[in-house]
């Protein structure tokens, strides 16, 4: 399963939450990722052609993918990939690792507190 | 006559291709040191935009003007970091610290409430914003006064030819 954020979303993925626009991270979240992840065993995400992106928009989009219980960083690692042919935008794709892998790491420090 | 220009031939060749070389390497230098000049502009303008940002909070009045704050910090990070790269092309070797401390940047100037409404100043990430991009400014500086370079090639040297007496006096490479 292929989702252009440009094509498929908006080429300006603007905010967190809908309070903020219709074309959140919180939006891209449940309207894009959680079904494509629960319906596909490989999901790409393409970064190509967005005009821009916010860390607080990747945050929510794939880190929110932990924090709200829709997957884990090992399902992530093994279901889904974030891509880009811009070299420009390489730091968001260390930028979305850093955000599951945090998001991970609060769910694991949940747990233990539980 | 011919015989002379046959003498000083060589030596005149020599000159010409040595005049070339050191032309283009202070060319380079200069072009090099240019560009880090330019990174260090647009990180001051980030600062000052992210002053005007993150130290008030966001209300409705303001939304037009924190709308075009955020297309510019956005804007700016993506730049600042393709310069980076640029000067990583062209001196094939910039410290390992600078692209991580880009990323703590653009995950400073655009995480948290960032594009949020309702959002309140952060002063802390302002103050995280300022460290982060001096820290920035300084290493692409040691990269144009050469304190970067002289010491990398030294120390490489040194260690070279540490192993080479250590592989001599039977002690093994230790790389």
């Amino acid at each position: 399963m292929h989702i252009s954020i440009a094509k498929d979303f908006s080429d300006v993925p603007w905010g967190r939450f809908p309070s903020d626009g219709d074309f959140c991270g919180q939006n891209f979240r449940e309207l894009f990722l959680v079904p494509a992840l629960k319906n596909h065993d490989s999901v790409t995400v393409d970064l190509d052609g967005v005009e821009g992106l916010g860390s607080s928009f990747l945050d929510e989009a794939f880190g929110g993918l932990i924090r709200k219980g829709h997957a884990s960083e090992a399902d992530l690692g093994a279901k889904l990939t974030v891509t880009t042919s811009q070299p420009e935008y390489e730091m968001y794709l260390d930028l979305v690792r850093r955000y599951i892998r945090q998001a991970q790491e609060e769910a694991d420090r949940e747990l233990v507190r539980v | 006559m011919l015989d002379y220009l046959r003498q000083i031939s060589p030596a005149l060749i020599s000159l010409l291709i040595g005049g070339y070389w050191l032309n283009r390497f202070f060319v380079a230098r200069g072009n090099l040191a240019a560009l880090i000049e330019r990174i260090c502009d647009l990180l001051d303008h980030l600062r000052q935009d992210c002053s005007e940002y993150w130290s008030v909070p966001h209300t409705a009045e303001d939304d037009a003007e924190h709308g075009v704050l955020e297309a510019k910090i956005k804007g700016q990070v993506v730049l600042i970091n393709s310069l980076v790269r640029l000067v990583g092309d062209k001196r094939r070797h910039i410290p390992e610290v600078v692209p991580a401390l880009i990323l703590d940047l653009v995950d400073a100037c655009t995480g948290g409430d960032f594009e949020t409404k309702g959002r309140k100043a952060d002063k802390l990430r302002l103050m995280r914003i300022v460290s982060l991009s001096s820290k920035i400014a300084v290493e692409l500086q040691r990269l144009k006064l050469w304190a970067g370079v002289w010491p990398d090639v030294i120390g490489w040297g040194t260690q070279k030819i540490g192993n080479l007496f250590k592989k001599i006096l039977g002690h093994g490479d230790h790389t």
